[in-house]
C-alpha cells in the first residue's frame, strides 16, 4: 500500500505586461481575436523566462522545507536546449546541491506530466516533498501573424508535493499519449505549428485525448465519481467550455478555473493555474478534477479529494499586477527581432 | 530565441559568473560571527571588526534611497527603453544597486517599499545570460 | 635635502573623434610636444609610464616600452600604468617619485585613448565599475552616477538647473580651448543642456563627458636642474574608498554616502598638506567632471566649497574667471573631451599652462596655485596634484 500524497501548496506566477487580442488582431487584419474567448494576453518581460517565472512561484511558497528532494521541471519553452532549467532552479530556491531535478517536456501538458511523477515520486518514498513546475513562455515561440500570437502568453506554477499535511489529496490519474501531429516546433524553428487547421479542428488531438484520459481515470475511480470542479487546459478563452461539452460535463464545474480571458495560454501553467484556483474555497472532501492537453499529443486526468482549501491569492494578484502595452513595445519586450550586439542608446 | 549579447563582440568565453550565483540567486551575502554585522555583497572579512562572516540570505525586503532612470541601455537590456533603478537599503542594513521591475520611474519615490525578484542580467562571455536580483514594488 | 620635482614640459594631442589616427600617433603627438617644450635632448629622459584604460580598442598592451620606442626613448625604464579615469595623475604620481626617488633626473608620463575604435564608451569601460553585481546588471558610469547625482539632490537640496551650471561653465572654456572637442562651439544655455535628452536620468545628455581620443604628455626633472617656465610640483597623493556602490553606505564616519568623494577629500587632504596651503590658497582647480554632478562632488571634496554648496556656487559664477575659484579651465571632461587614459594628464597639463601664464584667452589672472585632481571608478580612487608657478 503506497503513502497518502497530495498537492500541499500552490503558487503562480506571470509577467505583468498585457497586450490585447484586438491590437495583434488590427496589426494582421485577422478577424479572429473575438473567437478566441481571450481579452488580453501576457508579455514576456525582456529579462524574464520560465526560469525567472518559476522562481518567482517558487519563492512565493516562503521557505521551502528541508525534506523537499526533487525538482520535477515541466515546461515546453526552456530557453536551453541541454542546461537544465530544474537545476537552475533548485539553486535560486536554496535546494542545490543535494536534490533530484529534472526537465519535464510534453508540450503544453508538461506541468502535469511533472505533477504525476512528482506524487509517484513521493508515493515511492523517494522523499517526503518535491516541486513541481509547470511554466511555459508560447508568446516567444508564437510566429507573427499566426493565429497563436493573439493568445499565447507566459506564466507558471509551483506546487509543493508530499505526503503529509497534503491541501488536496491525490487520488487517480487517467492518461492517453499517441502520436499524432496537431501541434510542433522544429529543431532550429523559433515557432510552434499546428498539423493544419484541419487535424486541429478535428478533435482527434484534444477532444479524443482528453476524452480517453477521462474515462481512464473515471474507470480507476468507479462509476458514479462525481465532481465539485474540474481545472481544464485553456489554450484560449473558450476551450474549457468546449471541452465540458464534448465531454458532457457541467460547465458550471469548470469555469472557476479560467485564467486564459485576461491572461492569455499560459502553456503548462494553465492546467494548474486553473487547479489553485479550483481549489481556493473549497470544502473539505470535495473532489477536484484536472484535465490536461498537449498537442503531439497526449492528455493527463487527475483527481483530488479537498483536505484542506488553498489560497489563490497568487493568481489574483499575478492578475492584478496588469501593465498595458501596445504591439510595438510587446515585440520590443519579447526581443522578437534579431538584433545588433551593440547598445541601443548610448549617451556619449 | 536566444541572442548572443556581450559586451564586446568576442569569441565565446569561458563560464566564470556561475560563482557568483549565490548572492545573484538569493541574496546570500554575509554575517559576522562576532559582531553580528551584515554585508552584501558577502565580505569575506568584517569590515567592522575583522571577524570571520558566515553566509547569510537576505529577506530581500527593502526600501528606495534614492532613485535614477537608465535611458541608455546597454547590449544585454534593451528589452526596456527605459528602466528605473535605485539604491535599495537591504531590510539588514546593507545597500545595494538593482532595476526596479513592473513599475516606471514616476511611479516610484523614495522610501518606497521593494521586494527583490529574480530575472535575467546581461549575458557573460560564454553566451550564457546571467540571473540576478531585481527588485518591485512590495505586494 | 629632499629632491623636489618640476613639471618642465607639457604636451597634447588634440582631443575629439580622430579617426585617422592610430594611438601611436596620438601618443607620439602629445610625447614629441612634451619633450620639445621640455627644450631637451630626449636621450636624458631615462624613464616613463603611459596610463591607458582601454588598450583592448586598439588590441595593444604594454604600452610603455612601445611608447618608448616610438619616441626613441629606448633603453630606459617604461612601463604602463592603469587607474581607471584616474591613471594618468597615477602615472604622474609615480613618476615624481622616480624624480624624488634619486632614481632619474628626466622622466615623461604620459596618457593615450582610442575611444573611436570602441563600439561605445559605455560598453568598454564596463570593466570598471563593480563587475560582479553592477556592471552585469546593466549599469554603466552614466548610471551609477545618475544615482549620485539623484542622491546629491536629495541630500542638499540643490537643483537639476544649479547641477547642470557645470556643463555652461565647461562649455565656455572649451571654446576658447584648441585642443578642445567644443572649441569654437557657441555657449550652451540652460534650456539646450535641459532639453538633451535623459541619458540616464537626472543627467541629460549634454552633462556627460565626451568620450574620445586623445593623448597627452609631461616631462619631470629635479626642481634643482634650473629650467625655465618650470611648474614645481608642491603636492601630490591619492586616496581609494569602495568601489561598488552600495558599499560607500556606511563605510565613512560622517554620514557620507554617493553624494560625496571621501577619497577626493583624503587625497586633497595630503596634497594640501605636502604644499604647505590650505583650499582657501587655491587659485585655479581642474576636476573630474565625467557628469555635472561629479564636478560639484569634487570640488567639495577639494574643500574649494563647503559640503553641499558646489552646484550652487558654480550656478552663481564661482568658477568662472573672475570667480572664488576657476575651475576646469580647459574645458573638462565635457568640453575638452575625456580620453579617459590621458585625462589625468591633461588637466596637469592645462594646470602648468595656467601657472605658466601661457593659457591664453582663458588665462586666469595671477594664477599662482593650481590643483588637478581626477577619479578612477566610482570614486574609488581620487589623485590630487598641487602645482605652483613662480
Amino acid at each position: 500500500m503506497s503513502r497518502p500524497a497530495g498537492i500541499i501548496d500552490m503558487c503562480f506566477a506571470a509577467p505583468a505586461g498585457r497586450l490585447a487580442t484586438k491590437d495583434v488582431e488590427a496589426i494582421w487584419q485577422s478577424a479572429s481575436a473575438a473567437r478566441t474567448g481571450v481579452r488580453e494576453r501576457t508579455v514576456l518581460d525582456a529579462d524574464a523566462d520560465v526560469i525567472t517565472l518559476a522562481a518567482e512561484a517558487g519563492r512565493g511558497l516562503g521557505l521551502l522545507p528541508g525534506t523537499v528532494g526533487a525538482v520535477f521541471f515541466g515546461t515546453q519553452t526552456s530557453p536551453y536546449l541541454s542546461r537544465s532549467a530544474a537545476a537552475i532552479l533548485a539553486d535560486m530556491l536554496g535546494l542545490a546541491p543535494e536534490i533530484f531535478a529534472t526537465d519535464v517536456q510534453f508540450s503544453t501538458k508538461s506541468g502535469t506530466a511533472a505533477l504525476a511523477q512528482a506524487i509517484a515520486w513521493v508515493k515511492a518514498g523517494l522523499s517526503d516533498r518535491a516541486l513541481v513546475i509547470g511554466a511555459d513562455a508560447l508568446c516567444l515561440h508564437a510566429a507573427p501573424g499566426d493565429p497563436l500570437e493573439m493568445t499565447a502568453g507566459a506564466g507558471a506554477v509551483c506546487a509543493l508535493v508530499g505526503t503529509g499535511n497534503v491541501a488536496a489529496r491525490f487520488e487517480a490519474l487517467g492518461s492517453t499519449a499517441s502520436d499524432l501531429a496537431d501541434g510542433f516546433r522544429l529543431q532550429g524553428d523559433d515557432y510552434l505549428r499546428t498539423g493544419g487547421a484541419g487535424l486541429a479542428g478535428s478533435g482527434l488531438g484534444d477532444m479524443r485525448h482528453m476524452g480517453g484520459a477521462w474515462t481512464a481515470l473515471g474507470d480507476r475511480l468507479g462509476g458514479d465519481a462525481r465532481f465539485d470542479a474540474i481545472a481544464v487546459q485553456q489554450p484560449d478563452g473558450r476551450a474549457a467550455e468546449r471541452v465540458a461539452k464534448a465531454l458532457k460535463i457541467d460547465p458550471a464545474l469548470v469555469s472557476g478555473g479560467a485564467v486564459a480571458p485576461l491572461l492569455g495560454d499560459l502553456g503548462s501553467a494553465s492546467p494548474l493555474a486553473a487547479l489553485l484556483l479550483s481549489l481556493e474555497g473549497r470544502q473539505v472532501g470535495e473532489r477536484v478534477g484536472l484535465l490536461s492537453y498537449g498537442a503531439g499529443a497526449g492528455s493527463d486526468a487527475m483527481s483530488f479529494i479537498v483536505e484542506r482549501p488553498l489560497d489563490a491569492g497568487s493568481v489574483r494578484r499575478a492578475i492584478a499586477r496588469r501593465r498595458l502595452m501596445d504591439y510595438a513595445t510587446a515585440v520590443r519586450r519579447e526581443g522578437r527581432y534579431r538584433m545588433h550586439q551593440h547598445p541601443l542608446g548610448v549617451f556619449e | 530565441m536566444t541572442q548572443m549579447t556581450t559586451a564586446r563582440p568576442v569569441v565565446a568565453g569561458p563560464a566564470r559568473a556561475w560563482r557568483t550565483r549565490a548572492a545573484r540567486y538569493a541574496l546570500t551575502g554575509s554575517r559576522c560571527r562576532q559582531c553580528h554585522a551584515y554585508a552584501f555583497p558577502p565580505a569575506r572579512r568584517c569590515a567592522q571588526c575583522d571577524g570571520a562572516p558566515e553566509p547569510h540570505v537576505f529577506s530581500g525586503q527593502g526600501r528606495i534611497v534614492c532613485l535614477a532612470e537608465d535611458h541608455s541601455p546597454l547590449a544585454g537590456h534593451g528589452g526596456r527603453s527605459r528602466r528605473p533603478f535605485a539604491m535599495i537599503a537591504l531590510k539588514e542594513g546593507p545597500v545595494l544597486m538593482a532595476e526596479i521591475v513592473d513599475a516606471e520611474y514616476e511611479e516610484l519615490s523614495p522610501d518606497q517599499d521593494v521586494e527583490m525578484v529574480i530575472r535575467k542580467w546581461r549575458p557573460e562571455q560564454s553566451g550564457l545570460p546571467l540571473y540576478g536580483f531585481k527588485f518591485r514594488v512590495a505586494s | 635635502m629632499a629632491i623636489e620635482a618640476s613639471i618642465i614640459g607639457v604636451g597634447m594631442a588634440r582631443h575629439g573623434y580622430r579617426a585617422d589616427q592610430g594611438w601611436r600617433d596620438l601618443i607620439f603627438e602629445a610625447g614629441s610636444r612634451a619633450i620639445a617644450d621640455a627644450g631637451i635632448d630626449r636621450a636624458a629622459i631615462e624613464g616613463g609610464l603611459v596610463s591607458v584604460t582601454c588598450p583592448e580598442a586598439f588590441e595593444q598592451q604594454n604600452l610603455g616600452p612601445l611608447a618608448a620606442e616610438e619616441l626613441g626613448l629606448t633603453g630606459g625604464s617604461y612601463a604602463q600604468v592603469v587607474g581607471a579615469c584616474a591613471g594618468g595623475t597615477m602615472a604622474f604620481l609615480h613618476g615624481v617619485d622616480m624624480i624624488r626617488s634619486g632614481r632619474s633626473a628626466y622622466v615623461i608620463v604620459m596618457g593615450v585613448e582610442k575611444m573611436s575604435d570602441v563600439y561605445s564608451v559605455s560598453d568598454a569601460l564596463l570593466s570598471y565599475p563593480d563587475q560582479d553585481f553592477e556592471a552585469p546588471a546593466g549599469f554603466d558610469y552614466v548610471d551609477t552616477m545618475a544615482l549620485m547625482h539623484a542622491r546629491y539632490m536629495q541630500k542638499y537640496a540643490a537643483t537639476a538647473e544649479q547641477v547642470a551650471a557645470f556643463v555652461r561653465q565647461d562649455r565656455w572654456y572649451a571654446a576658447r580651448n584648441a585642443n578642445a572637442i567644443d572649441y569654437r562651439r557657441p555657449a550652451l544655455s540652460m534650456d539646450d543642456i535641459m532639453g538633451s535628452g535623459w541619458a540616464s536620468r537626472p543627467i541629460t545628455r549634454a552633462e556627460c563627458a565626451r568620450g574620445c581620443d586623445g593623448a597627452s604628455a609631461l616631462v619631470l626633472a629635479r626642481a634643482d636642474a634650473g629650467h625655465r617656465r618650470a611648474i614645481r610640483v608642491a603636492g601630490v597623493a591619492a586616496a581609494t574608498g569602495p568601489n561598488a556602490m552600495g558599499a560607500k553606505f556606511g563605510a565613512w564616519l560622517g554620514g557620507e554616502d554617493i553624494a560625496e568623494a571621501v577619497p577626493t577629500a583624503l587625497a586633497a587632504e595630503r596634497a594640501y598638506r605636502a604644499a604647505g596651503i590650505d583650499a582657501a590658497d587655491v587659485d585655479l582647480a581642474q576636476v573630474h567632471d565625467c557628469f555635472s554632478v561629479m564636478g560639484a562632488l569634487h570640488l567639495e571634496g577639494l574643500g574649494i566649497f563647503p559640503r553641499g554648496e558646489a552646484a550652487r556656487a558654480v550656478a552663481a559664477g564661482e568658477t568662472a574667471p573672475g570667480g572664488h575659484c576657476p575651475t576646469n579651465t580647459d574645458g573638462g571632461r565635457i568640453g575638452l573631451g575625456h580620453p579617459t587614459g590621458a585625462t589625468g594628464i591633461s588637466i596637469l597639463c592645462e594646470t602648468a599652462t595656467q601657472l605658466r601664464g601661457e593659457a591664453g584667452e582663458r588665462q586666469i589672472a595671477d594664477a599662482r596655485i593650481g590643483v588637478a585632481q581626477s577619479m578612477g571608478g566610482n570614486n574609488a580612487l581620487s589623485a590630487v596634484a598641487v602645482l605652483t608657478g613662480s
